[in-house]
């Protein structure tokens, strides 16, 4: 075995690469004008233009191919590039879009692989996705949402929170019932549908966490049949594609590695009665606990790239990988609020520990707070993939 | 970057897992378990015979020289069996101390003995103050003549019942500290030994040892007199990720076993395996038996290797180890329930090896507290 992860030569040139062109196009504002919604306009076109950069060199998901607005490399050019936006803090505005996009690919027909992906991950088209969509992993049955076949379209109907990247929804990406006499798993359709469709009624909703949402009403919308992802009745397994993400663990576990470091110099460093919070036992106990999750964290996308880079099918690891990182999370914020005190909930500019990037990671570790992908979807995932 | 395992390495899993399946189904593990010795000639002479013993051994003292990641593999294996014997204690954990203490004779003695099987060595070192820190280590040896006279008590030694030899941690000079800390090697038949088996729901029979006025030549001291705990600590850390893929394998046969009867066992209507809280209980054991596997590997690999962090890895694996073969097998009672702890069914086992396990060579909370020491500087 070898767990020594360095890069080759060539992977460290592309970096280099990745790091100057971020560098030279980062966002100089605020960080919260990226998390605000509505986001402010100059963020917003900044936001659009970026993207799009990134798309163009074939970096938005370097190892798909060019047909789909990939660059043609590796998965270990995935890891870089992500490694380096979020070294970079470089907040994750379209993946969403790219979740869709790795539906589509999978499940597409090839006029739809080859009409969506790539304006997906240029983000000149918004899909917005349904909160919903997660529920039915764990239970089929709770998508509302009716699709009724009538000629060559479908009648939509249904109502549900929806969310995506920044601006506003091109496109709406939802699971409806197109077969609600077959078994549970066998009921759902996917659909990518445009918003410009008579029907569609956009409208503002709020959340403490999570970016941008909007509660989305379908009302007998007449959709195409062409807008029908994957086959009549494979709408949970195409859910299951779109949800299975390891990006959004890779950050998880690059964002706790940070805060780990950091809680453990806070620990250090901050006095307590005339001692160093490090030098209380309890306090010792939830940092090395921390400190221990991120070397797990560490250990299993280590896991996951050797067994893509072998060509090996991974079955329930993905989502053992995604659970964990969420899990993990919550156990990180609950040892920040037991080892910092109320510090840790502070943004205020004189009392708040590490300029405010405590408070940040608790406001970001509500349950739910990534939407459509929570704990509780990833076990139900994990457990259909171990086949029970 | 590669976390495969070797074609030796598949090799070594797979002739052992042949011979393990075939010989010694679950049923057979636990009358082997639950005889009254716990030990059975046979079979130490078929691992013997298979290299198993020796695979530790460096080869010039006529073993296999098997790097510790080879090492893991079989013990992986075995605890996928739940097949508990002396062979980590004696090969591994003993083994390794001589290694590192031993004179060029005391190696030349001992070594191919303990590889080829024909002597068994135990290591008395806990004692009822419990505990793996050189703070725990209170037996006194007293200089008397040329040597040492050693009069105490050992606990939880396991194998001591069925050991030739024993390796007695003690003190040679007063203190609390690691330094004054001697290696002894103690025959079991020495005038003045008495080994008593331990009786509860514990595996791999732990021993009350008791030392009368047992006289100990200078030439049965390993090593330096008063400079023990340094190479005792090596062959230490060397042995515990050997010991945590066993715990890892342990754990992964538990939930195999948990996925097979969810699938058949029926509740209101419908497999258990559906039921979203059967479901979370198996996750969770998964999840602690691939933390556990993969952060021993990585401590053998950094072992092997004479990678930096080794010490960190080392108990990083144990904590997990531990802990999540104790917490999943748990999680795989709660998938069982009633027939669980239905002897016949040998779910048990694998409980009881985790239990045992926990705390043995340094519970979860020993081992954070070394992380923490590190992380501290």
């Amino acid at each position: 075995m070898d767990f020594d992860d360095q890069s080759s030569p060539t992977l460290e040139a592309f970096r280099r690469d990745v790091r100057s062109w971020i560098r030279d196009h980062a966002w100089t504002g605020s960080r919260a004008d990226l998390a605000a919604d509505p986001i402010p306009s100059e963020a917003l076109a900044w936001a659009f233009d970026f993207q799009r950069g990134l798309a163009d060199r074939g970096w938005a998901v370097p190892s798909w191919s060019p047909l789909h607005g990939g660059g043609g490399l590796t998965t270990e050019h995935d890891v870089v590039v992500r490694e380096e936006l979020s070294a970079a803090s470089v907040p994750p505005l379209f993946d969403t879009n790219l979740q869709v996009a790795a539906a589509i690919i999978a499940w597409g027909d090839e006029t739809q692989r080859g009409r969506f992906p790539k304006p997906l991950l240029r983000g000149d088209q918004s899909a917005w996705r349904s909160t919903m969509e997660a529920d039915a992993i764990a239970d089929p049955e709770t998508v509302l949402t009716m699709a009724e076949r009538d000629g060559d379209d479908y009648i939509i109907t249904g109502e549900a929170p929806f969310f995506g990247s920044p601006g506003e929804p091109t496109h709406v990406w939802t699971l409806a019932v197109t077969e609600p006499n077959a078994p549970p798993h066998a009921r759902l359709s996917a659909f990518l549908i445009p918003s410009d469709l008579p029907g569609v009624a956009v409208n503002e909703a709020a959340a403490v966490a999570g970016g941008a949402r909007r509660d989305i009403a379908l009302s007998e919308v007449r959709v195409p049949v062409e807008c029908r992802i994957g086959e009549e009745g494979d709408g949970w397994a195409v859910a299951q594609t779109s949800l299975e993400t390891e990006a959004e663990a890779e950050r998880e576990t690059r964002e706790q590695h940070v805060m780990v470091a950091d809680l453990v110099r806070y620990t250090r460093n901050t006095l307590r009665g005339r001692q160093p919070l490090f030098q209380y036992k309890h306090v010792r106990r939830k940092v090395v606990e921390s400190y221990i999750d991120t070397h797990i964290l560490r250990l299993l996308s280590l896991r996951n790239r050797w067994m893509r880079s072998e060509g090996m099918e991974t079955t329930y690891h993905t989502a053992q990988y995604a659970l964990m990182a969420k899990g993990k999370r919550l156990t990180l914020a609950g040892a920040m609020l037991e080892t910092m005190g109320p510090y840790t909930l502070l943004s205020d500019q004189k009392w708040a520990p590490m300029n405010g990037e405590a408070e940040a990671f608790q406001r970001a570790s509500l349950p739910g707070a990534k939407p459509g992908d929570s704990i509780a979807v990833q076990e139900r995932l994990m457990g259909n993939r171990l086949g029970l | 970057m590669d976390l495969g395992l070797t074609e030796a390495q598949e090799m070594i899993r797979n002739s052992a897992r042949e011979y393990l399946d075939r010989e010694w189904p679950l049923a057979r593990v636990r009358e082997l378990q639950e005889d009254e010795k716990g030990f059975q000639s046979e079979l130490w002479r078929q691992m013997a015979e298979m290299g198993w013993i020796g695979m530790a051994i460096p080869e010039q003292y006529g073993g296999g020289g098997s790097s510790l990641t080879d090492v893991g593999v079989l013990h992986e294996e075995l605890g996928r069996s739940c097949m508990s014997t002396p062979l980590h204690g004696s090969a591994v954990l003993c083994g390794g101390i001589i290694r590192e203490a031993g004179s060029d004779e005391q190696k030349q003695n001992l070594l191919p003995a303990i590889g080829s099987g024909d002597r068994i060595f135990a290591l008395a070192q806990t004692e009822p103050d419990y505990g793996w820190g050189a703070d725990t280590v209170q037996l006194t040896a007293t200089a008397s003549g040329d040597g040492f006279t050693l009069s105490g008590s050992k606990l939880f030694t396991p194998y001591a019942h069925v050991a030739d030899d024993l390796i007695v941690v003690a003190r040679t000079s007063a203190g609390t500290g690691s330094d004054g800390i001697t290696l002894l090697h103690v025959p079991t038949s020495s005038n003045g030994v008495s080994v008593r088996q331990l009786d509860g729901f514990v595996g791999d029979r732990p021993c009350h040892v008791s030392f009368d006025n047992v006289q100990v030549p200078a030439s049965a001291v390993l090593g330096k007199v008063g400079g023990g705990w340094a190479p005792l600590q090596k062959a230490t850390d060397e042995a515990i990720p050997v010991l945590c893929t066993f715990m890892a394998g342990g754990l992964r046969a538990a939930v195999d076993i948990c996925i097979e009867y969810s699938g058949q066992r029926i509740a209101f209507g419908v497999p258990i395996a559906t039921l979203a809280r059967v479901q979370d209980w198996i996750i969770l054991s998964i999840n602690h038996a691939d933390g556990a596997r993969w952060t021993a590997y990585e401590a053998l690999w950094r072992l092997d290797e004479g990678r930096s962090g080794a010490a960190e890895s080392v108990s990083i694996a144990k904590t997990l180890g531990s802990q999540g073969f104790a917490e999943g097998m748990d999680a795989a009672h709660h998938v069982h329930g009633g027939i669980g702890v239905d002897m016949k069914y040998g779910l048990y086992l694998y409980l009881r090896q985790a239990r045992t396990l926990y705390n043995y060579l340094g519970s979860p909370e020993f081992h954070r507290e070394k992380i923490a020491s590190i992380l501290e500087v």
